[in-house]
């Protein structure tokens, strides 16, 4: 993984140090960076607000509690917890499934963007944007496919079931859209391979 | 087992925790054979794929959560109501038990009647029973997906919903539907959508259920009765809150 700014991973170095001391400020520093990001990513997969605040407050105090657990080698702080917050939310999402007590999955999310799509990502930071139109050139399949996974946690073969294509057609979907995300990322960050800027 | 070219291809897939089945059986018992390219594979896809979170609207946290955050942090009970944690079934089976037992003693120190008590204790093993029926789902559900004989009937809008279509998954071994719909219209208030399975020509109540917002909706029906009649059609009206044995409102959907 190519290095961001020397400086940015710096900044994380220091800001778990400093939690790892105990140092309650920096864990509230570490919110005021990064909750509205993490907090968007929980209410798109839960829907729910307070399913999606609940999971926000665990990722916080497991990070809290597990400093140690970030290795700065293996990539930006951002991307460590925004790896901890999908699988806490999906971890949650497929609990709440199993009781029948989730949102009802809308397959018509996954579009071609529209007007309104593109005035909701005015709203997002640079890299976000950047991020939303790779996923918005995506042949649609494929992105609905990522997107049933990623967001929506279902495996493969509840992918095939949901859209009513075959497993086969599936699996390539999603190598094909995994393939291309990366391709696309490459294309607008001009890297090697993308990072995630703070 | 050796590392293959097939296998590091499932790492992408393997990241986004979409692998099932034996392709999910190969890369596990791969990777707890340590394989350092199928590893490192698998980090580089989780972390590209942490930018997809960032293709989403960010959500500013309400400010009374920062706050609970930190006071949590310092082991101080947070001021705000606890929110309440999702039920294991163990710490649920202890607890009710523990509240039975309490009830029963805190009633009749109290003078309350015994029967009071009683009808209190049913209501706690009447809960109890509902979380072992949830968690006596998981593994039903969990498989229903996943069962080459679903057959898959398509289901068409009716006149009281002409734009609404479906279509439901329907194992008849887990004998449980799956309805998949859109365009599903809003509901007046007192009113919900009601499954139907129908078998030798009579509608068996399915369930209830509510449209998502944008009117597309994924909901599993409850199981069909043993000893039923096979099932021919589906359908789904439109009926009070809670739903009623027998048919009396508006169709939206019907299949068969």
């Amino acid at each position: 993984m190519k290095e961001p700014s020397g400086e940015a991973r710096t900044d994380d170095t220091r800001v778990m140090r400093r939690i790892a001391a105990g140092e309650g400020d920096a864990l509230g520093d570490l919110y005021d960076l990064y909750a509205s990001r993490v907090l968007g990513l929980t209410t798109r997969i839960l829907a729910d607000p307070e399913e999606a605040q609940d999971v926000l407050q665990d990722v916080f105090l497991h990070v809290w509690r597990n400093p140690s657990h970030y290795a700065p080698d293996r990539g930006s702080l951002l991307t460590w917890v925004l790896i901890l917050a999908r699988s806490r939310a999906i971890d949650r999402l497929r609990s709440l499934r199993r009781r029948g007590r989730d949102r009802q999955v809308d397959l018509s999310e996954c579009q071609i963007p529209s007007a309104e799509d593109l005035e909701r990502t005015a709203g997002l930071r640079q890299e976000g944007r950047a991020v939303y139109r790779v996923l918005s050139e995506l042949p649609p399949d494929q992105r609905q496919a990522l997107e049933l996974a990623y967001f929506g946690g279902y495996t493969q073969t509840e992918i095939a079931t949901l859209t009513g294509a075959p497993l086969g057609t599936v699996k390539t979907r999603l190598r094909q859209g995994l393939m291309k995300l990366r391709d696309g990322y490459r294309a607008y960050f001009n890297r090697e391979e993308p990072f995630a800027a703070h | 087992m050796p590392h293959t070219e097939f296998l590091g291809d499932l790492a992408g897939v393997a990241a986004l925790g979409a692998l099932d089945g034996s392709d999910r059986d190969a890369f596990e018992g791969h990777l707890q054979e340590r394989c350092p390219e199928c590893e490192a594979a698998l980090a580089a896809w989780r972390r590209d794929l942490s930018l997809v979170a960032l293709s989403v609207p960010e959500v500013v946290p309400p400010a009374d959560l920062r706050v609970r955050l930190l006071e949590t942090r310092r082991g101080i009970p947070a001021s705000a109501p606890p929110r309440k944690p999702a039920a294991a079934a163990r710490w649920l089976a202890i607890a009710a038990a523990v509240l039975l037992a309490l009830v029963a003693i805190d009633d009749v120190v109290r003078h309350r009647s015994i029967r009071e008590a009683q009808q209190r204790a049913a209501v706690l093993s009447a809960r109890l029973e509902r979380s072992r029926e949830d968690l006596a789902r998981k593994d039903l559900r969990a498989r229903f997906l996943e069962d080459p004989d679903v057959q898959t009937i398509l289901l068409s809008g009716q006149a009281a919903a002409p734009g609404s279509r479906g279509k439901i998954l329907f194992s008849s071994r887990a004998r449980r539907a799956i309805l998949v719909a859109a365009e599903l219209p809003a509901l007046p208030p007192g009113r919900q959508y009601e499954l139907w399975f129908i078998a030798g020509g009579k509608p068996i109540a399915a369930g209830t259920f509510d449209p998502s917002a944008s009117g597309a909706t994924i909901f599993e029906s409850t199981p069909l009765p043993e000893g039923a009649a096979p099932v021919e059609k589906f359908a789904v009206t439109i009926e009070p809150l809670g739903g009623v044995p027998q048919p009396t409102g508006p169709m939206v959907l019907l299949g068969g």
